[in-house]
């Protein structure tokens, strides 16, 4: 009250009515602002403004009294925290929905879990095989052509190929290969068996095998037959190994270098 | 319970009585006035991280109140009324005027809701000044103003019950009335 009431007193020319608007508003804790201490001074020493001062504190008291009589229903607090019981409850749930919440499954989702977790399964075991597969040791090509001349393949115990067979090498005569494919034990390589007819010194026989490149290691440079010759000879055996494309070509005859380059002329093979 | 349920009905338990009292004499109505202290403490509850002092949580209490109620207000009333200028002069009542609940009610519910808000909470006696003039978001001087117009007019209207009589449905005029 200390800044407002006495503002108004300068412009009242009229002291009574100045220290009465003071202390209208005036409350105890005001008592020891100077405007205030000033109106009860003036109201303490004139009798018509004691009066009216007593009259109007006895009138706030009234009034005030009045104000504050209101009947709070009894069970308001109660049911006030009970509300906020509710609220609290519902912000309780409304959090865990967010959260994922563990759900009473039914068969279908019994079976669409069994499902999706068969179907990782396989995916995980088709992964592990294709690694498998890829990081499946090379095979040295000295080891392969000693395993194919040292055993006596005949063409009758091997399986005929299944299904695309790997194809035939573009740089060497293959017109006369007509014979379908075989297996080769070890994995995807596929063994022609042919024989050229020769008009002296009986026919030149031998098998051409074709195996993907990433099988092997130690592999020659030359990417045609014979166009940059690796020549292994061997016990009886001639080979020579080149790569066309992904594949790897290894091409065996009996006897030597003779009869493989009687291969490199366009003649008729004869199975 | 959390520490913020505690927190809440502390809360309640302080201050859900002046709460209600404030909330009647502000919409005369025991079910309004229930249903804004409900309002008041459901909204607290939403709104608790936003009481950063609980030395505050009184005045954040009645400030959310009031923003309630005002926002249920759909047309404060602002009919014509004399000005605190145009009422004769401000006699003091005799004490033993008579006037009951219902009629100060009713002089409560004519007063715009400015003027209705100060003069409650200074008659609550809970409130400084200062704090008054926090919850109406004004000046000091402004309210200090509002209170002693305010005053006057409940004394005229509930010590003179002709006046009362011949002015029912009048309420002080606001500044923006008078300017419209």
């Amino acid at each position: 009250v200390t800044d407002l009431p006495l503002s108004t007193q300068s412009a009242d020319s009229n002291p009574c009515a100045a220290a009465r608007r003071v202390l209208d508003l005036a409350r105890d804790e005001d008592r020891a602002g100077g405007p205030v201490v000033e109106a009860r001074e003036h109201a303490r020493t004139c009798p018509a403004c004691r009066v009216m001062v007593e009259r109007q504190e006895r009138w706030d008291e009234r009034l005030g009294a009045a104000m504050r009589d209101v009947s709070v229903p009894v069970d308001l607090r109660d049911r006030l925290l009970d509300s906020l019981a509710r609220a609290s409850a519902e912000d309780l749930v409304t959090r865990q929905s967010i959260a994922p919440v563990e759900v009473r499954r039914t068969r279908r989702g019994w079976l669409r879990i069994s499902l999706a977790t068969t179907a990782g399964l396989l995916a995980i075991a088709a992964s592990v095989w294709f690694a498998m597969r890829w990081a499946q040791p090379r095979i040295p090509l000295e080891d392969l052509l000693q395993q194919i001349v040292s055993d006596e393949i005949e063409a009758e115990t091997l399986a005929e190929f299944e299904g695309e067979p790997p194809p035939l090498p573009g740089t060497m005569s293959t017109r006369s290969i007509a014979g379908a494919p075989r297996r080769f034990p070890f994995g995807d390589a596929a063994v022609y068996f042919f024989q050229l007819p020769r008009r002296r010194g009986g026919p030149v026989a031998g098998r051409l095998l074709v195996i993907p490149a990433r099988s092997l290691s130690n592999l020659p440079a030359g990417t045609s037959f014979l166009a940059d010759p690796a020549i292994y000879p061997g016990g009886g055996y001639c080979a020579t190994v080149w790569v066309e494309g992904e594949f790897a070509y290894v091409c065996i005859v009996k006897g030597g270098e003779n009869e493989l380059q009687r291969l490199h002329a366009p003649r008729p093979l004869a199975i | 319970m959390d520490s913020r349920a505690r927190k809440l009905a502390d809360l309640v338990e302080q201050h859900y009585a002046l709460l209600y009292r404030y909330a009647y004499r502000l919409t005369g109505s025991d079910a309004d006035a229930e249903d804004l202290t409900q309002q008041t403490f459901l909204t607290a509850h939403r709104k608790f991280e936003q009481l950063r002092d609980e030395g505050c949580a009184r005045s954040w209490l009645f400030t959310i109140l009031r923003n309630a109620y005002l926002r249920q207000l759909r047309s404060p009333i602002c009919v014509f009324s004399p000005s605190l200028d145009e009422l004769p002069g401000a006699a003091i009542p005799e004490v033993d005027a008579n006037f009951d609940t219902e009629q100060l009610q009713n002089v409560l519910r004519d007063l715009p809701e400015e003027f209705r808000s100060p003069i409650i909470l200074f008659y609550f006696q809970e409130f400084s000044y200062k704090e008054i003039a926090e919850h109406m978001q004004l000046p000091l001087g402004t309210v200090m103003s509002r209170l002693a117009r305010a005053k006057s007019w409940l004394r005229r209207r509930l010590a003179t019950p002709e006046y009362a009589a011949a002015h029912s449905g009048d309420s002080i005029t606001t500044p923006e009335d008078r300017s419209s």
